[in-house]
C-alpha cells in the first residue's frame, strides 16, 4: 500500500498522470487533484529554482520563459539521485545539447558546461596550493619526473565556441548585455577556486593539454611533450610560472601531492 | 575544531542562511544558536563550509536533515547516512533532527519537497524502522518533526498525534515540534490546534520551529502554504505560547527560507520567541516553587 502511494506520488509530481495518486488522497472543499498541485509545484519549481540559480548565464541567453520550460523537461528525465543537490544539474549541458528547441543556439550547451564547472569548483575539496618556491631549486631533469596534481577546484572546459566571452556578457550582475560574435574563434577556459571565488581564466591550447595531462597523472615531461603537439609555440617554463603562481596544482600536503616517479639517478 | 559547548541551550536560535553569513561573521549576533539544512553543507569544501566552520567556534550549531527521506518503503540511503554521519562528525552538532515524511521515491528519484505518509500501520513500521536505523548510523537521538499537511489518504486509520505518539514510543526518538506545521495542518485537514497540542507526546519535545505561512485560494476554499516566507504569524505565536507553557523552556528556532529580508527583522522575532521562553521559565519557576 505504501509502495502504491509513493509510485504513485511521485509520477503525479514529476509530469505523469496524477490520477492515480488523486484516487488515494481524500479530498473535500479543496480537491484532492488541488491539494497534490501544491507538492507538484514544490518538487518542479524548486528543483527549476535550483538549476535556475546555478546556471544564471545559460537563463539569461535564452530567458526565463524558455529556461523554466526547458528546466521542466530536464527535471522530468533527470530528476535528482542525491538528497544533496550541492551536485544537481550536471546531465543538464547534454540535455541541452539533445534538446530541439535549443538548436538554434549551438553554443549553448557549452556555455551550460562552463556553468556545471563553476558549480563543481566551488563545492571541490579546499587545498593549498603548491607555490614557485615549492619547485625552487630542482635540478631540470628532476623537474622532468615530477608528477603534480592539480587544485581539486580546477575545472578545463574548451569548446569550438567563444564562451568565455558569452559568459562575462551574459552575467547576471552585468546590466547592458553586449553583443557576442558567437562566430568568433572557440575558448578553453580554467575554472578555479583557489581563493574563495571562483575565477574563469582563458588559455590556450597549449596549456590547456598541458594542464590536462597533468591532471591524468603524467609526469611534467610528458605533459610538456602533449602541450607542443597541442601548440608547437608551448613554452613549458613560463606555463609552469604562470600555474604556480595562480595556484593551478595543488601543494605538499593536500590529497595526490606528488608521488615523484623513480628520482634515483 | 568547535569552540563551543556542543548543547542546545534552551533559548531561541535562528536557521542560518546564505543572505545572512556576512553578517554573522561581522560581528557578534545576539543569537543563542543557529540551526543548518544539513544537505547544504554536504559539499567536499568551498566558501560555505568555511563560514559555517568559522561560525561554529562562536554558536552551538543544530544539524536540521531535509533530504534523509526517514518514511521511504525502499528504506534508507546508506551513502547518505554516511555523509551525513561525517558532517555530524565535523560539526558536532547539539541537536540532529529530521522529518516525518518521505522525499525518496523508490526508483532513487529525490523530489525535493517533504511528501505525506498515510497514517497506516505499514507506514509506522516503515519509519520507525528508519528512524531506528538511522539512530544507529549515527549513534545518537535524533528528533522528528510533525509535517505540514496539505494532503490525507482515504487509507489512514490513525489521527496524526496517534501516529506521532508511536513514532515516539517504538524507536525513543524526539519530537521537533513546528507550532506553524500544526497551524497550517489544522487549517487544511480540519483538525483543532490546540486538541493536537493536548495529544502529542509533550514530554519527548527537544525542540519547536517557528515559521510564516501564506494563504492560497483554491476552487472550493482555501490552504495554508507552509512557505517560510514571511514573519510569523499571531496564531502560531499563541500556539508557541501555550506549547512553552506546558513543555518549559526547550530551544526555540526561527525559521525563514524564501524571501528573506534583512537580518534585523529576524532578530525582532528571535527576541519576540525569546520573550516568551523568558516567561515560560518564569511560570515554571513559580510552578515549581508552589
Amino acid at each position: 500500500m505504501l509502495r502504491e502511494v509513493q509510485r504513485s506520488v511521485r509520477t503525479a509530481l514529476l509530469g505523469g498522470d496524477p490520477a492515480a495518486a488523486e484516487a488515494l488522497v481524500a479530498g473535500n472543499a479543496v480537491a484532492a487533484a488541488e491539494r497534490l498541485l501544491v507538492h507538484r509545484n514544490n518538487a518542479q519549481l524548486s528543483l527549476i529554482g535550483v538549476l535556475a540559480a546555478d546556471f544564471p548565464v545559460t537563463r539569461r541567453i535564452v530567458g526565463a520563459d524558455f529556461f523554466t520550460a526547458m528546466a521542466r523537461q530536464f527535471v522530468f528525465a533527470h530528476p535528482p539521485l542525491r538528497p544533496e543537490l550541492l551536485a544537481y544539474g550536471g546531465e543538464l549541458p547534454d540535455f541541452i545539447a539533445g534538446f530541439p528547441p535549443a538548436r538554434p543556439l549551438p553554443y549553448l550547451a557549452d556555455v551550460a558546461r562552463l556553468e556545471a564547472a563553476v558549480k563543481g569548483s566551488y563545492f571541490a575539496a579546499d587545498a593549498v596550493s603548491l607555490r614557485p618556491a615549492d619547485l625552487a631549486g630542482l635540478q631540470d631533469e628532476v623537474a622532468a619526473e615530477l608528477v603534480l596534481a592539480l587544485h581539486p577546484s580546477v575545472r578545463i572546459v574548451a569548446s569550438p565556441f567563444p564562451i568565455l566571452t558569452l559568459h562575462r556578457a551574459n552575467r547576471a550582475d552585468r546590466a547592458a548585455v553586449g553583443r557576442v560574435d558567437t562566430t568568433a574563434p572557440g575558448e578553453t577556459v580554467l575554472v578555479s577556486r583557489i581563493a574563495a571565488e571562483v575565477t574563469l581564466d582563458a588559455i590556450g591550447p597549449g596549456d590547456a593539454a598541458f594542464l590536462t595531462a597533468v591532471g591524468a597523472g603524467r609526469p611534467l615531461i610528458d605533459a610538456a611533450a602533449a602541450a607542443c603537439l597541442a601548440d608547437p609555440a608551448f613554452d613549458l617554463q613560463a606555463s609552469l610560472t604562470l600555474h604556480l603562481v595562480h595556484g593551478t596544482f595543488a601543494g605538499t600536503g593536500s590529497r595526490g601531492w606528488p608521488h615523484r616517479q623513480d628520482l634515483s639517478p | 575544531m568547535p569552540a563551543t559547548s556542543a548543547t542546545i541551550p534552551r533559548r531561541a536560535g535562528l536557521g542560518l542562511r546564505q543572505p545572512h553569513m556576512a553578517d554573522f561573521l561581522a560581528g557578534p549576533q545576539p543569537v543563542a544558536w543557529l540551526e543548518v539544512h544539513s544537505e547544504n553543507h554536504l559539499a567536499d569544501g568551498g566558501p560555505r563550509n568555511a563560514t559555517l566552520a568559522a561560525l561554529r567556534r562562536d554558536y552551538p550549531v543544530s544539524c536540521h536533515g531535509v533530504g534523509l527521506s526517514l518514511g521511504s518503503v525502499g528504506g534508507l540511503d546508506r551513502t547518505h547516512l554516511a555523509r551525513l554521519r561525517a558532517l555530524h562528525d565535523w560539526l558536532e552538532p547539539g541537536l540532529v533532527s529530521e522529518h516525518i515524511a518521505w522525499s525518496v521515491a523508490e526508483d532513487g528519484a529525490y523530489l525535493n519537497d517533504l511528501l505525506p505518509l498515510p497514517y497506516t500501520e505499514e507506514a509506522l513500521g516503515v519509519l520507525c524502522r528508519n528512524i531506528d536505523q538511522a539512530q544507529t548510523a549515527f549513534a545518537r537521538q535524533i528528533l522528528v518533526e510533525n509535517p505540514s499537511s496539505y494532503v490525507t489518504f482515504a487509507q489512514s486509520t490513525l489521527a496524526e498525534w496517534q501516529f506521532i505518539a508511536e513514532v515516539m514510543a517504538r524507536t525513543g526518538c524526539g519530537l521537533l515540534l513546528d507550532v506553524n506545521n500544526i497551524h497550517v495542518s489544522a487549517h487544511n485537514t480540519g483538525f483543532d490546534a490546540d486538541a493536537y497540542l493536548d495529544a502529542v507526546p509533550l514530554g519527548a519535545v527537544g525542540e519547536i520551529h517557528v515559521a510564516g505561512h501564506t494563504l492560497h485560494r483554491f476552487t472550493g476554499g482555501d490552504l495554508l502554504i507552509d512557505s517560510h516566507d514571511r514573519p510569523v504569524s499571531d496564531a502560531v505565536w499563541r500556539l508557541l505560547a501555550t506549547a512553552l507553557a506546558r513543555t518549559g523552556p526547550v530551544p526555540v528556532l526561527v525559521e525563514r527560507d524564501s524571501e528573506v529580508p534583512p537580518l534585523a527583522d529576524l532578530l525582532a522575532e528571535v527576541a519576540a520567541a525569546q520573550a516568551l521562553l523568558d516567561r515560560a521559565a518564569e511560570t515554571k519557576a513559580l510552578t515549581d516553587a508552589a
